[in-house]
């Protein structure tokens, strides 16, 4: 097997391992993964931005501090890729849209210099859905970078917001990457790419200098390899941020053995399977697997009475458009690739304070009724879709793949959750496997995650885009 | 078939836009506009009592661990 195959193959935290013992550079790190981010930029839409002068420089620093003996932490020289709607001081931060296409917005995200510190190297900006999918997007084409396309097959989509996000981090194009989540956003594109993606409890993540969709639902998180990366990169970016007052107090720490000699009661959320057998199929050989570790499983459902995802819909569509109003009143609106997106962002301009204000009031009750399953349950899971990565080509509206999803609720009430690889569906494309709980239970979100990709090799598998260089 | 009548609605939130000539655009908007219309119909049909001074979590924040 290739030298690089196997090192492309690592975790964030084995690159780390590999740089503190000096088995490699980070620099010589950095120069791999800025070549195949380069072909993931035009092989796949994934990049906004390539930062390679700034990330050699950083690199260079991060070498010097290990050979005279300093260690910032597991992510000290690992090169990263940052979802392009966080700020980066010079760098063009265009947010995926046409319209912002000249943007640069002269502060660091705290999660960039959250990272930064860590040691971590950013290499580039990734790709995303035009202003991350607010008014709602017709088509993959919704983006300034054009199509997010899946490295496991060109033809299909990476999913969004976060597409750049998902593909180049399944591409190996960076060590990790960062995403963002209003609605589906992490979860969706790491389970059409394969790759690990955890959607932080609302408020464990500084939002500070990311673009804001939805004030009451945006949340920044960790796409890595493995969960257990998700967990130390958690760990860097979370924890108190006098820029942003909706930022939790208290610091996250990962706790790798939060579960040992645990045995979690899991609530299992019900879908129609019919046209989804493959996903069943793979989900049942997952709790088999989990199983195995003394957890149990019943079946669960969302409370009834209450409308999530309408709930939600409202809201992000209040939100997104009172966000962008000066551009929606602009001409500038035109600009945007997506023509139902511009409609839709005018439309949500129509949305009544009042009924906003219902939205919210009705949230609360709902959020307290979803909040009783964990009487019953330590944790919920189910697939994360029912489908495979869908057309990159087709609009959204004329594909019928069975879409199945958990977001709604769940990110209504601002719970974590994360999706891990499962397998591959009919057309060989990856599945994911989400596991939710309530908020503040990262740690045991991840644990679990963890035990099934001891058994796992899903996580480690790689797709055929870029193929190695000799 | 007869047209439907355009959505006045519409007209206003089109005055002085860059859309107030494009046909495409506004017919977009008014199909945005009827199914906006059926979510804020499904929330308010939720029955929320009136006057009643719930807290509404997500405006403020609430933490734990």
């Amino acid at each position: 097997m290739k030298q690089e195959y196997f090192i492309l193959q690592k975790t964030a935290i084995e690159l780390g391992d590999m740089i503190r013992n000096k088995e490699i550079t980070s620099v010589s790190l950095t120069n791999m993964f800025l070549e195949r981010l380069q072909l993931a930029q035009y092989g796949l839409n994934a990049v906004s931005e390539i930062t390679a002068e700034t990330a050699l420089t950083q690199a260079s620093l991060m070498d010097k501090e290990v050979q005279q003996g300093q260690f910032r932490g597991p992510l000290h020289g690992v090169p990263y890729g940052a979802k392009d709607l966080l700020s980066t001081v010079g760098i063009p931060t265009r947010w995926g849209s046409p319209a912002h296409a000249d943007q640069v917005i002269d502060t660091d995200a705290t999660v960039i210099t959250r990272l930064r510190d860590a040691g971590a190297v950013l290499i580039g900006k990734l790709a995303m859905v035009e202003l991350a999918g607010g008014g709602s997007y017709s088509s993959a084409s919704a983006s300034l970078h054009g199509p997010g396309r899946n490295p496991w097959s060109l033809t299909q989509w990476a999913g969004g917001s976060s597409s750049g996000s998902g593909a180049a981090m399944a591409a190996s194009a960076v060590g990790f990457a960062i995403g963002t989540e209003t609605w589906g956003s992490i979860t969706v594109p790491a389970a059409f790419c394969g790759v690990s993606g955890l959607r932080p409890t609302y408020g464990r993540v500084s939002r500070n200098g990311a673009m804001a969709l939805c004030w009451t639902l945006d949340k920044v998180g960790p796409m890595a390899r493995s969960a257990q990366d998700c967990g130390v990169i958690l760990e860097a970016i979370a924890g108190p941020d006098p820029q942003d007052s909706t930022a939790a107090t208290i610091p996250f720490q990962f706790i790798p053995s939060t579960i040992d000699g645990r045995q979690l009661k899991i609530g299992v959320l019900q879908h129609d399977y019919a046209n989804a057998q493959i996903v069943q199929d793979k989900f049942k050989d997952a709790l088999s697997a989990l199983g195995s570790f003394g957890h149990t499983f019943a079946d669960a459902v969302y409370p009834e009475g209450f409308p999530y995802n309408e709930l939600t819909g409202l809201i992000v569509n209040a939100e997104g458009s009172a966000s962008f109003q000066s551009f929606i009143l602009s001409d500038k609106i035109k600009l945007l690739a997506d023509k139902g997106q511009q409609a839709g962002l005018l439309t949500g301009l129509n949305i009544s304070a009042a009924d906003y204000i219902s939205a919210q009031r009705l949230r609360s009750q709902a959020v307290k009724t979803l909040n009783t399953l964990w009487d019953q349950f330590d944790l919920l899971i189910a697939p994360t879709l029912l489908t495979e990565a869908i057309s990159a080509e087709i609009p959204f509206m004329e594909q019928s793949n069975p879409w199945g999803g958990n977001g709604g609720p769940g990110n209504l009430a601002g719970w974590p959750c994360i999706s891990v690889p499962m397998g591959f569906g009919a057309n060989n494309l990856p599945l994911g496997l989400e596991i939710i709980g309530p908020n503040w239970s990262e740690n045991t979100i991840l644990c679990l995650a963890a035990q099934y990709q001891k058994l796992t090799e899903w996580h480690r598998m790689l797709p055929p885009f870029p193929v190695a260089s000799d | 078939m007869e047209n439907e009548p355009v959505d006045p609605r519409v007209k206003i939130l089109c005055t002085d836009h860059i859309f107030q000539n494009d046909n495409e655009m506004q017919e977009l908007i008014s199909a945005m506009l009827k199914n906006q219309d059926q979510l804020i119909k499904i929330i308010r049909d939720c029955n929320l009592t009136d006057g009643i001074g719930d807290p509404i979590t997500h405006l403020s924040f609430e933490e734990g661990q």
